[in-house]
């Protein structure tokens, strides 16, 4: 490894922030031509725009959750149902029953095209005889 | 570390300190590329505020998440995001100009993170190679020779910034280090960066001598 050059070294230590002062880097900006006013603002901005943003993201996550559940539900040619049939269903594409139910669910619906309430009756009964249905609900 | 724990780190943090030492170290780093020969600036009309924003908003945004369990210190991260932005902002500058990939490797390999301190020279793209590498170098060294001249003269009867200078002939840049081989206190070290950016002040130190680089912002 080629050691550091005089320039590398000069920048490398007057680069780094230890031991400066917030006055300090104030006037070492300034005389860069760099506003710290305006560089903490622009800060701020960008904080309060990602920190509502990362608060959010459950929202986002469970929009994105109920369109795939929608989907999922939409897109089968599903015959009238009981609605306890479709909100059994539902819970479990939500996940509400844990990832090995929501699985077996989607691979079900993956492999038809078209779903009678004898399908989806069947799909219920298969979850309960693997144990999937008994799984505490978080 | 849970999600929410990071996020209440990151919120608690001083925000207003921190881009202040990011903006400055980001100045410094993009000024080590800038004394390049035949240089413009930082490439994409940025500023070195442009890309220390741009490393605090990719912390907050998760594009490169933070783990402070592995690196508690969130400022050296920042700037190691700041490091490899500037390197991939260089790295491809330079590949559009010369046509040819550039010889270290991407900025994603550093993953926000160095390996160790062991941090690639700068020069690694002007090995003189071809006759055009070999002019570069060369003015490289006389650019350097001339930022040399410039500050010992500077300094010259001041004994405390003179021996500074010489530590950096011998290679040494870290506070620590500069400390041991002096005999100094840190303190002293930290005071004498403080004079040295006053008197680095006075000889354009992010200029190849076409002009100073300001922040347009």
């Amino acid at each position: 490894m080629k050691s550091k050059n005089f320039t590398e070294c000069l920048f490398n230590f007057l680069g780094d922030p230890e031991g400066l002062t917030r006055e300090d880097l104030i006037s070492e900006l300034r005389e860069q031509g760099i506003d710290a006013a305006q560089l903490e603002s622009r800060t701020i901005e960008i904080i309060k725009r990602a920190s509502t943003d990362r608060r959010l993201a459950w929202v986002k996550r469970a929009q994105e959750k109920r369109a795939r559940i929608e989907e999922l539900l939409g897109s089968r040619k599903i015959v009238k149902t009981g609605s306890k049939i479709r909100d059994k269903i539902e819970e479990i594409l939500r996940g509400n029953y844990g990832p090995q139910a929501l699985s077996y669910a989607e691979a079900f619906f993956r492999k038809k095209e078209d779903l009678t309430e004898k399908d989806l009756e069947t799909l219920l009964q298969d979850l309960e005889d693997l144990n999937l249905l008994i799984t505490e609900k978080t | 570390m849970p999600k929410d724990m990071i996020r209440e780190l990151l919120e608690s943090a001083d925000w207003n300190h921190i881009i202040l030492q990011l903006t400055h170290h980001a100045s410094y780093r993009a000024g080590r590329y800038i004394r390049k020969p035949r240089s413009t600036g930082l490439p994409g009309g940025k500023s070195p505020a442009d890309v220390a924003l741009g490393a605090i908003e990719k912390v907050w945004t998760g594009i490169r998440s933070w783990d402070p369990d592995k690196y508690p210190n969130l400022l050296t991260h920042l700037m190691w995001i700041v490091d490899s932005d500037l390197q991939h902002l260089f790295s491809s500058s330079e590949h559009q100009k010369t046509g040819r990939m550039p010889e270290h490797g991407s900025a994603e390999d550093l993953e926000g993170e160095r390996a160790s301190d062991s941090e690639r020279t700068l020069h690694s793209t002007f090995d003189p190679e071809t006759p055009e590498d070999q002019l570069l170098a060369k003015e490289e060294r006389d650019l350097e020779q001339k930022l040399k001249t410039g500050l010992y003269s500077l300094v010259k009867g001041d004994q405390d910034l003179e021996l500074l200078l010489l530590c950096f002939e011998e290679g040494l840049d870290k506070p620590e280090s500069i400390a041991k081989e002096t005999g100094w206190e840190i303190s002293k070290v930290y005071n004498l960066k403080k004079r040295l950016l006053r008197t680095a002040a006075k000889v354009k130190l992010f200029s190849t001598g076409s002009g100073t680089s300001k922040e347009k912002k």
